[in-house]
Order: C-alpha cells, then sequence, then structure tokens
C-alpha cells in the first residue's frame, strides 16, 4: 500500500514537473510573437525601425540631448540612446515606449516610468531580508523527513 | 513587482485576520501560504543565471503565469502528506501575488492572466515598483498585528 501510493507520488511529480518543462518551452517560443510592443528580442531579431517598441534599462549616460541606457538581453549587453531629458540621474532604470530610429536611437518618447535606482537596490534588499525571514518562519514550523520524504509538522 | 516584504506581509496580514473566523489560518499554515505567494517570483533565478552568465532566454519567464505557478504549487504539495490543503493555502498565497502585482505600473505589458488560453495583458498601473512607502505600510500594518496577537495570548 505504502508503495503503491510513493508510486503514485513519484507520478504525479513526474507528470508536473513535465507540464512545468512544456510550459515553460511552449511560453519561451512563443511569447515574443505576442508581445504588445516589440521589444529587445525584435530588436536584435529584424529592427523593426519606425515602430513603437518597448524598452527598459539603466541609464548609463545623459546629457542636454538624451541619455544611453544599457539592459541585458539572453546575456547580451544593449545599448540604446534616447533624443529626450531624463528626469532622472544616472543609475536610474527607466522604461519606455518610444519610436525605433536607425543606429539604436529611439525617438518621440511616447510613455515612460522611472524607478530610482537607489529604491531598485534598497527593495532588493528588503527582499532578501524578507526570504531569510520566511525561511526562518518556514523551519521554525516544518521539517524535513528524508525517510517519507515528506514535510512534517514539528 | 512589489517587494518580498510586501508580499509576505499582506499575506501576514489577510492570514490574521482570516484566522478570526477560520482556524486553518494558524502560524503553520501561514507561512505556506506565504511560500505560495513568492512562487510566482521564481522567475527571479532569472538574476542569477545572468550573474553566472547563462542564457536561460525566455523560459524562465513563464514561471511568472498563474498556470504555471499552479502546477508549481501542485508539485510543492506533493512533499506534503495533506497535499490537497496545501495545494488550497500555497494557491491562495500565489492568489495574492498575483492581485499585488496587478497594481503594478507596467509601460509594455502586464500578466497573461490566462495564458495560454489568451495572451491578452493585464495591469491596473497603481503603485511604482521601486515604492518603500508600501512596505513602510504593510510593515507597520504587520508588526501591530503581531504586538496585538502576542500581548493578548500573554494576557490570556
Amino acid at each position: 500500500m505504502l508503495i503503491d501510493s510513493q508510486l503514485k507520488r513519484i507520478a504525479m511529480i513526474l507528470i508536473l514537473g513535465t507540464m512545468i518543462i512544456s510550459i515553460n518551452y511552449y511560453y519561451g517560443i512563443e511569447s515574443n510573437k505576442h508581445l504588445n510592443y516589440p521589444s529587445y528580442g525584435a530588436i536584435l531579431d529584424y529592427y523593426p525601425v519606425g515602430e513603437l517598441v518597448y524598452i527598459q534599462g539603466s541609464v548609463i549616460e545623459m546629457d542636454s540631448s538624451g541619455y544611453t541606457i544599457v539592459d541585458k538581453y539572453h546575456n547580451q549587453p544593449v545599448i540604446i540612446n534616447v533624443s529626450r531629458k531624463f528626469p532622472g540621474k544616472l543609475g536610474d532604470h527607466i522604461s519606455l515606449l518610444g519610436v525605433l530610429e536607425p543606429s539604436y536611437h529611439v525617438n518621440d518618447v511616447k510613455k515612460s516610468h522611472v524607478m530610482s535606482g537607489d529604491k531598485y537596490y534598497f527593495s532588493l534588499k528588503r527582499s532578501l531580508v524578507a526570504i531569510i525571514f520566511l525561511l526562518i518562519v518556514f523551519v521554525y514550523y516544518w521539517k524535513f523527513d528524508f525517510k517519507a520524504f515528506i514535510f512534517r509538522r514539528r | 513587482m512589489p517587494d518580498w516584504m510586501v508580499h509576505i506581509g499582506v499575506v501576514y496580514i489577510i492570514c490574521r485576520l482570516l484566522y478570526i473566523k477560520y482556524d486553518i489560518f494558524n502560524y503553520p499554515n501561514t507561512s505556506l501560504v506565504m511560500v505560495g505567494t513568492l512562487i510566482p517570483d521564481i522567475v527571479k533565478l532569472e538574476m542569477i543565471t545572468e550573474y553566472f552568465g547563462v542564457n536561460t532566454g525566455d523560459y524562465l519567464l513563464a514561471f511568472h503565469l498563474p498556470l504555471t505557478s499552479l502546477v508549481m504549487a501542485g508539485l510543492f504539495s506533493m512533499f506534503f502528506s495533506r497535499k490537497k490543503m496545501v495545494f488550497g493555502l500555497l494557491t491562495f498565497g500565489l492568489c495574492i501575488h498575483f492581485m499585488l502585482d496587478l497594481l503594478l505600473i507596467n509601460i509594455g505589458g502586464g500578466i497573461y492572466l490566462f495564458f495560454p488560453l489568451s495572451w491578452q495583458t493585464f495591469h491596473f498601473d497603481v503603485i511604482s515598483p521601486d515604492d518603500y512607502y508600501l512596505s513602510l505600510i504593510v510593515l507597520t500594518i504587520a508588526t501591530m498585528i503581531f504586538l496585538g496577537d502576542y500581548y493578548q495570548k500573554k494576557h490570556a
């Protein structure tokens, strides 16, 4: 009986694991075709000049005529120049919708949202504190039974 | 997305309030709801893989979908004896996560709530992802509830 239920559990874990891999694979190959706006994938693939694109990244350079942002897409750094005065400071993170011009240039920004670099890193630190807190709370109430391979209440 | 402090804090507040009427939301089960609320953010593993120069493409992004999160909740519940109850608690947690994430400002997209049936995105553009006032408010309320609980138990 125990072996039966263990086998059922293993089968269920394998089925669910396969489902996750399948969903992730499907999403990975299809998601770029269904974006609301072309993004870095499209820019690197077929460069949709004249189209409204969505880009985001950290501001690495700025002057009175515009600013330069950098982001990593699939581990590849992409640098884009934006022709608009930047409403923030170096190191801030911006996401925007703008018209893609030649030579990795974006003009005519329709919408943008700036996130302070300091606030962003502060939120990462808060998240780290939160995960440590959750680990402590979880381990306080639950222990792992390596024999049965399940979590049990302490 | 709101930082994890907000996600966990909101879960704690909701579970403590629900515990007034439903015993199932005791502290051990609240910790499960908290785990559930972080399941969609398994997508953050991308930061670690990126740091080590591993290209995961867009495959990890699928973890931040309701469907994948539900399947992950099912997978995690396999490691508990009361699978259905744990699945329910984890699912409750991830529902809270998506409700909070829907409030975020999102210029280019949103959440594919009904993937794979639909690629329509949803977002309400209410709060900025870097807003720490929300963390402060949630932390304050959670602390007050915790202290009230502690005081009540001590004098019970």
